[in-house]
């Protein structure tokens, strides 16, 4: 289950990946999958009657999933995508299996019998069973594991997945022992929860893809029209732009086989119509539902919210390159200009619920051991906020109700990425803020390609954008300064601070939690002072799914997590071949 | 001498725009443009406080200047127009680039042309008996009360644009309470038409769009019609190689792709060249380029037919220079259905302005646009359908209204064109085909 | 005819060509990366550059240029770069769609549109004649995304179970993945798809998009055929055969409808290219899987390969529909000879 597994910087996801217009979250989860959750889920809403057992009779029904986009592939050596990553993990067969358990991450066997740690922790061994195969035939062996990451590490093949051997000894990095284990050498010790992440990746066929142009690994047939794998279910069928269905596989060897015997990812990118068609029963699951929505849904009756947690941070970054605002003064009285609770109440309050919470920092409040509640928040103080600027020179000299110093006008642009209407409706309310203080802010949409490039070239003033979480605290590539030998393209904001620097490097080696947390919580408040980013608000996420599923445990990350328990009482059935 | 006297004399003091035509029997279309020029002058007169505060805003002395050079060259056009023609398209430029956020450009970039247009219009001499030219067109033209229709919904949407911040009930960019009456329903909370999702006011917006829509629309197709009229009157005067260049090279090239996809990758091409608050210029450069082709086969057509007739063939003999004869007296000849393809283009390039609106490709928010109205009502089409339902409506009825004008005006300029049958040769481009071809481009665009 | 024919494609090649090299500058001079879809965080920028590499966009530009034309001749489209499939199967996807979507709603349009002219032709000046011409032109200045959105509102309203995206139900969908799973296993399947259910099905998705594509330029053929219909009711031979006689609909329908047709169907070759393009944003908010889309994805995604692919293909698309303008034109009126 290898991108449930991948460890941080891919957790912060850029959200400006999104790619179709006009639809309402598909850019958070534009890169493969989220990664392991190191803590429980927040309990979803209703989990169905948990007294009785799924039966074998029970087997059976299908469940229609919408997506807003099509997948790209399923090789995860290449795969990117999310729609494409959340299939693969379900086909690809993978060493160790996650499972959350008294809230904690366990790894439970499935290609490997067993596993097992050096007591130096920089090595694990995997021990493989003997008689699983491939759907064509072929044996699956620990060479299939060391062949995959050779093309990982492969510069050829400009995998995404290549940081994942970055920590591995550069010499050996894995061992193949014999034909059914494999040791993996890493390069310090390191907590097993990481080793297992990063040698987690799903294994693929070495007897198939050893004859594929390495160069071209993306437009190979095993990528993108027939993979071959071991997992709990196979692809049946892919209509480009309109369906994928995956399939019960019930020649499958290690798994349980799961309960339902499809699931069709069908692509509807408007959200509008994913919602009808939730509604009439034309699907029975939809991965994010907007929270104005859900009074209207919990009327219909047939649909179960599940809550996912706080998953998406919008922030407005502030380019430390641009003269405007390199003083850290401006970058605090801009936040205390905005109204960030109105904003909380307008975009995220819907018939007196509210789905989100003020942000300090780019964790997610999830991750309970880093999260502050005594935090102090910048006040919203719109008369402050005039009297910081003015200190630094900015008055409204000539009386046209803009701010002005050396006779330029306190004007710049905002930009956002086009299909996203939160964050469209957002650049909308601070532009009303910022103009009663007198700082006059021009709205712009970028579509997402060209926002992103210009978030990495640093080529914007000021642009609202979002990350979505990760469960494992690594900053560096947003805050961390930018060298020679190591461009930081994700620090979009320019941010540079010794001290910062310092905490980080620190606070990624510190094996005791206590002291690590200890000094996370020291990193937000240092960067909450210097205020790079508006920190504007994480927003949950919530997925509707038809109330006839049993047993479905959603985690913050995994919308598919553990999808083969899920399981429907037969009377309920309502595809019965 | 006496005798020209005689006649010339305006036998009532005060020709004042429109009386003139009530006195020929014309009482609606007299009152329509005395309505027009009441009302616009009245916006400029009455409201002086307004006009220099918004003046001073936009960037103090320099606008006004251009405000004053605009007002000197209407009434230079009584005397040498060509001379006012060229001052005004200059303050025109400079309106364009200088005036650019205030409500005010609008208006004074919208009416000074009107004005210059109809004052500075040349009057024919009256003949003695008979009547002229113009007369005969107009009582055409007010035959079809369809036209009449058209004519005076295209004058109240200008209206309503110029008064857009004297009719709309609120600020179009206030959010009196985006928590509270967000999606508030028509005819509640004072909205008339509903609220959208920041709580703004739907028909404000709507009252306000018109602004970028009908904007666009004009100077685009000003552009476009000038443009098309240009290579027209060239390739079909000349001819030969230059016509091959002009034709094959600019005219079948251009329109061998479909408009909105050609449109995705030129705005995507120059949209981010130039800050946001600079969109709706580049809009009008993008659409008016790449909206000329029709009209330039058009004028080519009918240079061909023109430029064998004898009044040609006489200033020929009189040795006129060619730029002469082109521009001084082919060009107003073909000046007919370049009218008639301008009015229907302005309602085509809404369309259009629309569909890219639509695409998040227009005017940046929080201006209001009737295409980004619409996108904006898609998330909550279920929930709130004034939304997105109103603003469309609204483009319905304008695109009709310029529909209605531009058949009117076809009819009247030139009976003969009603049906006229296509020409039999296929090599011969006439406007038959240009016209139903654009007409399909604009179909297909939006 | 046949020289005819061969003389326009031949002068229409330059034309194809040089709009080919015009694409391929505008196309690399669009500001955005294509490969910024493959960017991860602590994606190392080598990889980038790898990615470059396979994408073949590190050589320079007059050479990737050259090797798109030598892949063209030999009818090679290229990959396409975001979904890494091969750009000539990426359009034989979409196109049976969009041809399937085009094809209804150019039958509602000829149909409808001529219809609803001749109507209010043969009533001209009346009342029942000034509705129809006001309405045709609503529908005429009627944007389509507007209509789209309000079919769906009405469609939610009225019958709201009446699919509105998509060209699958979700029956059909079911029973074709049970089909699909018995053949991968090599089992006689248990379910089947009867003809008239899957017709029945396709239709009933069809109808919103169709209509919605159809309506205006249906409402402008039905004011070109009604301006065709009075110019020729008042020619001399309809005035001869009504007064020798002839009824009132016989004229109508044997003598004058024959005529006014004919320029009506040369407008069929000049909505050719829409045929092909489909209308980008009714595809996109009835989520038609067609050509449309795939250029409107091309364009955002900077998917270079697809851009010039589908751009290639409208303009082959216009000329050849220019010539059947042509020759639909000479077929109709005997009076027109090529040669």
């Amino acid at each position: 289950m290898t991108p449930r597994f991948r460890v941080l910087p891919a957790l912060l996801l850029p959200v400006a990946l999104l790619m179709a217009p006009a639809c309402s979250d598909k850019g958070e989860e534009a890169t493969p999958g989220p990664a392991a959750a190191s803590k429980p889920a927040p309990s979803g809403r209703g989990s169905g009657d948990e007294v009785r057992r799924p039966h074998w009779e029970d087997r059976g029904d299908s469940l229609v999933v919408a997506v807003s986009a099509d997948a790209d592939g399923f090789l995860p050596i290449v795969n990117q995508q999310a729609t494409g990553g959340a299939i693969m993990d379900l086909i690809m067969p993978s060493m160790t299996d996650s499972a959350f358990e008294d809230g904690h991450l366990k790894a439970l066997p499935s290609v490997a019998e067993r596993f097992e740690f050096s007591a130096d922790k920089k090595h694990l061994t995997y021990y493989m069973r003997k008689d699983l195969a491939w759907t064509d035939g072929e044996p699956i062996t620990a060479h299939d594991m060391a062949f995959t990451y050779e093309l990982v590490r492969d510069p050829v093949v400009a995998s995404p997945r290549r940081p994942f051997t970055d920590n591995m000894d550069p010499e050996e990095p894995w061992t193949v022992l014999d034909d059914y284990t494999i040791r993996f050498n890493f390069r310090f010790g390191y907590n097993t929860e990481t080793m297992l992440a990063h040698a987690g990746l799903n294994l693929c066929p070495k007897h198939l893809l050893i004859h594929e142009d390495r160069a071209k690994l993306r437009s190979s047939p095993l990528h993108i029209r027939k993979p071959v794998g071991h997992g709990p279910f196979v692809l049946t069928s892919w209509k480009r732009n309109q369906e994928i269905v995956i399939s019960r596989n019930s020649r499958c060897k290690v798994k349980p086989v799961p309960y339902l015997k499809r699931v069709i990812f069908k692509i509807i990118p408007e959200y509008e119509t994913q919602l009808t068609e939730l509604e009439t029963g034309k699907i029975d699951m939809m991965e994010t539902i907007q929270e104005k929505d859900f009074k209207k849904v919990r009327a219909w009756g047939h649909i179960k919210l599940y809550k996912r947690g706080y998953r998406f941070l919008d922030y407005i970054a502030w380019n430390e390159q641009k003269p405007l605002f390199k003083d850290r003064r401006v970058r605090r009285a801009l936040t205390m200009a905005i109204d960030i609770k109105k904003l909380i109440r307008t975009l995220l309050t819907f018939d007196g619920k509210t789905f989100g919470i003020q942000a300090y920092s780019t964790f997610t409040p999830e991750l309970k051991d880093y999260y502050d509640p005594s935090f102090e928040l910048l006040p919203y103080d719109p008369e402050k906020a005039r009297a910081l600027l003015a200190e630094v020179g900015w008055e409204d000299h000539d009386g046209d109700g803009v701010l002005d110093k050396d006779g330029k006008p306190f004007a710049f642009t905002l930009v956002t990425n086009t299909g996203n209407p939160r964050r469209a409706e957002a650049v909308v309310l601070i532009e009303r803020d910022l103009e009663k203080i007198g700082v006059k802010a021009n709205l712009d949409y970028r579509e997402a390609v060209t926002f992103f490039d210009e978030l990495r070239n640093k080529n914007y003033e000021a642009a609202l954008s979002g990350w979505s979480a990760g469960l494992f605290p690594d900053p560096s590539d947003i805050w961390m300064s930018e060298t020679k030998e190591k461009p930081r393209p994700f620090n979009f904001t320019a941010y540079s601070n010794p001290e910062v620097d310092a905490i980080i490097e620190k606070g990624l080696r510190e094996p005791d939690p206590e002291k690590e947390a200890a000094l996370w919580r020291r990193l937000h408040r240092i960067i909450y002072d210097d205020q790079p980013y508006t920190f504007l608000y994480w927003k949950t996420v919530h997925f509707g799914l038809h109330k006839r599923f049993r047993d479905v445990k959603p985690n913050v990350l995994s919308v598919f997590y553990r999808i083969r328990d899920w399981w429907v009482p037969k009377a309920e059935h309502k595809v019965k071949f | 001498m006496a005798e020209r006297d005689r006649v010339w004399k305006p036998d009532f003091p005060a020709d004042l725009p429109g009386i003139w035509q009530f006195r020929r029997g014309l009482p609606v279309f007299g009152a329509l443009i005395l309505c027009v020029c009441l009302l616009s002058l009245g916006v400029l007169v009455l409201v002086p406080g307004r006009v220099l505060e918004s003046l001073e805003r936009a960037g103090g002395f320099g606008n006004l200047l251009q405000g004053l050079v605009v007002l000197t060259s209407v009434l230079g056009m009584f005397h040498k127009p060509w001379l006012a023609v060229g001052v005004l398209f200059l303050a025109f430029l400079a309106a364009l680039f200088g005036l650019g956020k205030d409500w005010l450009a609008p208006q004074v970039l919208v009416l000074a042309p009107i004005l210059a247009l109809y004052l500075g219009r040349r009057r024919p001499p009256r003949p003695r008996w008979g009547k002229s030219q113009w007369t005969l067109v107009q009582e055409r033209f007010l035959h079809s009360s369809l036209a009449q229709v058209g004519l005076a919904g295209v004058v109240l949407l200008y209206l309503a644009t110029f008064l857009a911040p004297y009719l709309a009930p609120f600020d179009p960019l206030a959010q009196p309470d985006p928590s509270g009456l967000k999606l508030a329903a028509p005819l509640t909370h004072g909205y008339l038409l509903g609220a959208d999702q920041f709580s703004r006011d739907v028909l404000s917006r709507i009252l306000h769009g018109a602004w970028i829509s009908m904007t666009i629309g004009l100077f685009a197709v000003l552009l476009s019609a000038s443009l098309g009229m240009f290579f027209g009157l060239v390739a079909g005067w000349f001819g030969g190689w230059i016509d091959g260049l002009i034709s094959r090279l600019l005219i079948d090239n251009l329109l061998s792709i479909p408009r909105l996809p050609l449109l995705l990758v030129f705005m995507a091409l120059f949209k981010d060249a130039f800050p946001p608050q600079y969109r709706i210029y580049v809009i009008i450069l993008i659409l008016g380029a790449t909206g000329w082709m029709g009209t330039a086969r058009l004028v080519r057509g009918e240079v061909l037919t023109v430029r064998e007739r004898d009044f040609v063939q006489a200033g020929r003999a009189l040795g006129l220079s060619q730029g002469t004869l082109l521009f001084k007296h082919v060009a107003p000849n073909c000046l007919a259905p370049v009218l008639v393809s301008a009015t229907l283009g302005i309602g085509g390039t809404i369309l259009v302005e629309a569909a890219l609106s639509f695409l998040s490709l227009g005017v940046p928010p929080p201006t209001p646009s009737w295409g980004a109205m619409v996108n904006d009502g898609r998330q909550f089409l279920t929930k709130a359908w004034w939304i997105s339902t109103f603003p469309g409506l609204v483009i319905v009825v304008a695109v009709t209204c310029f529909n209605l004008l531009g058949d009117g005006l076809r009819d009247a300029l030139d009976p003969k064109l009603i049906g006229r049958e296509r020409r039999s040769a296929p090599d011969d481009e006439d406007e038959t085909e240009g016209e139903s071809s654009e007409t399909l481009e604009a179909r297909t665009a939006s | 005819m046949l020289t005819y024919l061969f003389r326009r494609l031949l002068v229409s090649l330059p034309l194809l060509l040089l709009i080919a090299l015009e694409l391929n500058l505008l196309v690399h001079m669009v500001p955005g990366d294509p490969t910024a879809v493959f960017i991860d965080p602590r994606f190392p920028p080598e990889y980038i550059e790898q990615i470059k590499v396979s994408l073949g966009l590190d050589r320079p530009l007059h050479v990737q240029i050259a090797k798109w034309f030598a892949n063209i001749l030999q009818l090679d489209f290229g990959i396409s770069f975001f979904h890494q499939r091969p750009v000539s199967e990426m359009i034989l996807d979409a196109l049976p769609n969009t041809l399937l979507l085009s094809a209804v709603s150019m039958v509602l349009i000829f149909l409808l549109g001529t219809s609803v002219g001749i109507y209010s032709a043969v009533r001209q000046y009346s009342w029942k004649d000034q509705v129809v011409t006001v309405s045709s032109l609503f529908f005429y200045s009627m944007p389509s995304f507007w209509l789209s959105l309000m079919l769906i509102l009405l469609a939610a309203v009225v019958a709201p179970h009446w699919p509105s995206s998509g060209m699958v139900g979700e029956t059909i969908m079911l029973k074709e993945a049970a089909i699909a799973e018995a053949l991968q296993m090599g089992e006689a399947p248990e379910v089947t798809i009867g003809f008239f259910e899957r017709l029945f099905d396709l239709l009933q998705h069809l109808l919103l998009p169709a209509i919605a594509l159809g309506v205006a330029p249906a409402a402008g053929v039905a004011r070109y055929t009604r301006s065709a219909m009075l110019e020729v009711v008042r020619q001399d031979y309809i005035r001869t055969a009504r007064a020798k006689g002839v009824p009132g609909r016989r004229v109508i329908v044997k003598h004058a409808l024959r005529n006014a047709l004919i320029p009506v169907i040369t407008l069929l070759g000049l909505y050719l290219p829409f045929l092909i393009s489909g209308a980008v944003l009714v595809e996109t908010i009835f989520a038609w899987p067609g050509m449309g889309r795939l250029i409107v994805e091309g364009v955002f995604q900077r998917d270079y390969p697809v851009i010039l692919g589908t751009g290639l293909l409208l303009a082959v698309m216009v000329v050849i529909g220019n010539l059947v303008a042509d020759i639909l034109y000479s077929a109709v009126d005997p009076r027109i000879r090529y040669g």
